[in-house]
């Protein structure tokens, strides 16, 4: 509840800074949705574990201003809001989220060079239930540097710290520092001659990306982060002897905390030009000292927007997800009551299609059909979940 | 060498003596066997002169590639001079702008000296560079007159593609680029001792310039509606990856944003990415990248100074939408000056006529 006033509060102050902000916008969206399975379990064959789907209601705002503060450089503030409730008698499901996230920055000597700060917080909260396996919240807070090079080419550095909570089973909070590294830059650029009147100053400005058509442009982000994430939790150990088969009992609690280290390194690659296709692979590293929660992550994603007839535009989406455990995986979710469905753990692969037109100044009709499967999973348990969603979108941009 | 026929050769239509007239057959043979040595004769000759055309070529392409790369290095070191000598200007700029005092003046001086120094190395590069771009086009025009002569040979076919390729590359660059002129308006001032044909001559003139503001916002319309699309195309790519997001599609322990990106922003790309100290722009929409033509020359006597700046700063944006936003205000800008310059022509050519009655 203490939580819950201070984000009001955050918000309402957010909410004046956005009345003074030099831009600002706002969206509203709502939409119905039928899910397949709401509790996203996975089924076991034996039929223990079935999954109900239900049709729910989603709902949400935002708001964003940006201005400056005079020399100290600029501000940009952001505050969101979030509901998703189920409107059968499936209980559960109901989650709200508020999020919140300012940043401001400022140019140094030749302004090349931009210095920053960043904080931001996300809370996903059980509406009804005392608390359910998707709310989490999640504080972040990071200085920046951001370089800026020939044309568009910026590198970021980041340095901060998380701090997270697991509201099911707060052996699983963490806090902890966090680094990061992003560069950015248009790598490709199809477009005409270059067009000055000065033969003289051509090269120049082509040297610095000035002066190209670039009808279409493929730029490419290369990015690294690592989290250091100490956990409330204790770790565990493997109390049974090599090539003994993994039973509850091979997990023996120790009396250190759990901790590890959340390495993700992306690359993607965004196509611009009359469609835009995004191909993107992510690779994340978990390094635990606890027994069973080391993994790496390989996740492959690929999606593509075209406008058809009719000014409707579509996007299709696939992402192929793999898990591999680096240690002998316990598949029982109730190992000393530890709960492990955790949305980390996810092994999904999924594909996606959505339709969306203007219906109106600022209104967006959206259509969404999602298939999520754990198709490369080698464990007994299978995973299935569609969603099918309709909505309307308002922003004050459009 | 024409091709032998035992038919028609004199000599065996002359030899008339038994047992030295040549059997038939072996004539034949004979006649075969020479006409296969010419045409062997003449396929080595053909070989060897596509042999010497396409060294030739290689040649010449090798020669157009060093002088490329000379280019390319020459061309990135009178950048770095172009830049450090904006540098020393914008210093001077800044001295010149501080209180005078000794410790000013000694800078001052040393900076000019310096900015001096520089704008010499400047110079010299830009001479070399201009001596090497016409050299440069001596030896693209003569890659492409052998790559003509050796097409002219008939190559294999692999060979023609590649000689065909290099030839349409080659002949871009030696093509004259499409110059963008600067729109230049006119004096549109109503001089009150002009005569009637002066006055006509000056309508003139502005109506020339309001066919060539009246093209450029044509052009702009069309950016714009091009970078539209492209916006409403990157809209929808990324709402849908939020969706994606939303759903748990991906893993969601990282740090959690109310902005419309997820939490990559963090490390990069939703810092302010302009680089200069403007107005404070929309993070989902700043960015960097190129532009459609350069209208920030062309109407740069034409629109305000802040215009130019967002022309200036979207031709770096790689967000479609920024540069929508940009080509709609220059739009605004040139319809607006293209309305104040035909009231003003009218202006001028009531006043002619009224001068002439």
């Amino acid at each position: 509840m203490r939580l819950w006033l201070v984000a009001i509060g955050l918000v309402g102050s957010a909410g004046g800074a956005v009345a003074r902000a030099d831009t600002w916008k706002a969206e509203v969206e709502a939409g119905g949705e039928w899910d397949s399975n709401v509790h996203r379990v996975e089924v076991d064959p034996a039929g223990t574990r079935v999954a109900v789907g239900a049709p729910l209601a989603r709902a949400g705002a935002r708001v964003e201003g940006a201005g400056r503060a005079g020399a100290w450089g600029r501000w940009w503030i952001a505050g969101a809001g979030r509901v998703r409730t189920v409107t059968s008698d499936v209980r559960g499901e109901d989650v709200g989220a508020l999020a919140l996230d300012a940043r401001w920055d400022r140019g140094l000597g030749d302004r090349r060079v931009r210095v920053g700060a960043r904080a931001s917080w996300y809370d996903a909260t059980a509406l009804t239930e005392p608390s359910s396996a998707r709310t989490f919240a999640l504080a972040a807070a990071d200085g920046f540097l951001v370089l800026t090079g020939d044309g568009d080419r910026r590198f970021a550095l980041s340095a901060g710290g998380r701090d997270f909570t697991y509201r099911p089973d707060a052996d699983f909070d963490w806090h902890g520092a966090a680094v990061g590294a992003r560069l950015v830059a248009t790598v490709w650029r199809r477009g005409a001659a270059i067009a000055v009147d000065a033969p003289e100053l051509a090269d120049d400005l082509a040297a610095l990306g000035v002066g190209d058509a670039a009808e279409a442009t493929v730029e490419l982000a290369v990015g690294w982060r690592l989290e250091r994430r100490s956990y409330h939790g204790v770790a565990f150990d493997d109390g049974c002897a090599p090539g003994d088969p993994v039973v509850p009992a091979c997990f023996v609690p120790t009396g250190e905390r759990r901790s590890d280290l959340h390495h993700v390194g992306e690359v993607e690659a965004t196509y611009t030009g009359d469609v835009v296709v995004t191909a993107g692979y992510e690779l994340t590293v978990n390094d635990s000292s606890s027994y069973g929660q080391s993994l790496v992550r390989h996740r492959l994603s690929g999606s593509a927007t075209i406008e058809l007839p009719g000014q409707v535009y579509a996007t299709g989406s696939a992402a192929l997800q793999v898990d591999q455990y680096l240690d002998p995986l316990l598949l029982a979710r109730d190992v000393v009551s530890q709960s492990f469905t955790s949305i980390d753990d996810e092994n999904r692969s999924a594909l996606a299609v959505r339709l969306s037109r203007r219906v109106g100044r600022g209104f967006t009709a959206e259509a969404r059909w999602a298939f999520f499967a754990d198709s490369l999973s080698k464990d007994d348990l299978e995973f299935r979940r569609q969603v099918v969603y309709g909505g309307l979108t308002w922003s004050s941009d459009d | 060498m024409p091709p032998t026929s035992p038919r028609s050769s004199p000599r065996s239509s002359r030899s008339a003596w038994p047992g030295c007239a040549p059997r038939p057959a072996a004539a034949t043979a004979a006649g075969i066997t020479a006409t296969a040595a010419a045409r062997a004769r003449a396929r080595l000759a053909d070989a060897d002169a596509a042999a010497t055309l396409g060294k030739a070529t290689d040649r010449a392409r090798a020669t157009v590639r060093a002088s490329e790369q000379d280019r390319a290095t020459r061309l990135a070191a009178r950048t770095k001079l172009a830049r450090a000598y904006q540098a020393e200007l914008g210093e001077i700029d800044k001295l010149k702008r501080q209180k005078a005092s000794w410790r000013r003046d000694r800078l001052l001086r040393d900076r000019l000296a310096s900015s001096l120094e520089t704008a010499k190395k400047l110079s010299k590069a830009s001479a070399e560079l201009t001596i090497l771009d016409a050299r440069l086009l001596q030896e693209r025009r003569a890659l492409i007159a052998a790559i003509d002569a050796e097409l002219a040979a008939g190559p294999a076919a692999a060979r023609t593609a590649s000689l065909q390729r290099v030839r349409t590359e080659t002949a871009r660059a030696v093509a004259p680029a499409v110059k963008a002129k600067k729109i230049v308006i006119p004096d549109d001032e109503i001089d009150p001792l002009a005569d009637p044909d002066e006055l006509e001559a000056q309508a003139r003139a502005l109506r020339d310039s309001e066919a060539e503001l009246a093209r450029q916002i044509a052009s702009l319309d069309g950016q714009v509606d091009r970078f539209r699309k492209q916006a409403e195309l990157r809209k929808a790519h990324d709402r849908a990856g939020e969706l994606a997001a939303r759903d748990d599609g991906q893993p969601r322990r990282t740090a959690g944003s109310a902005g419309s990106r997820d939490g990559a922003e963090l490390t990069g790309d939703a810092a302010p990415q302009d680089g200069g100290d403007g107005p404070a722009a929309d993070p989902s929409t700043s960015g960097a990248g190129g532009f459609e033509g350069d209208p920030a020359v062309v109407l740069s006597d034409v629109v305000d100074a802040d215009t130019v700046d967002a022309l200036r700063k979207a031709e770096r944006s790689s967000d479609p939408s920024a540069k929508a936003a940009a080509a709609e205000r220059a739009r605004r800008e040139v319809a607006r000056r293209l309305a104040a310059l035909r009231k003003r022509r009218l202006e001028i050519e009531k006043r002619a006529k009224d001068l002439a009655e």
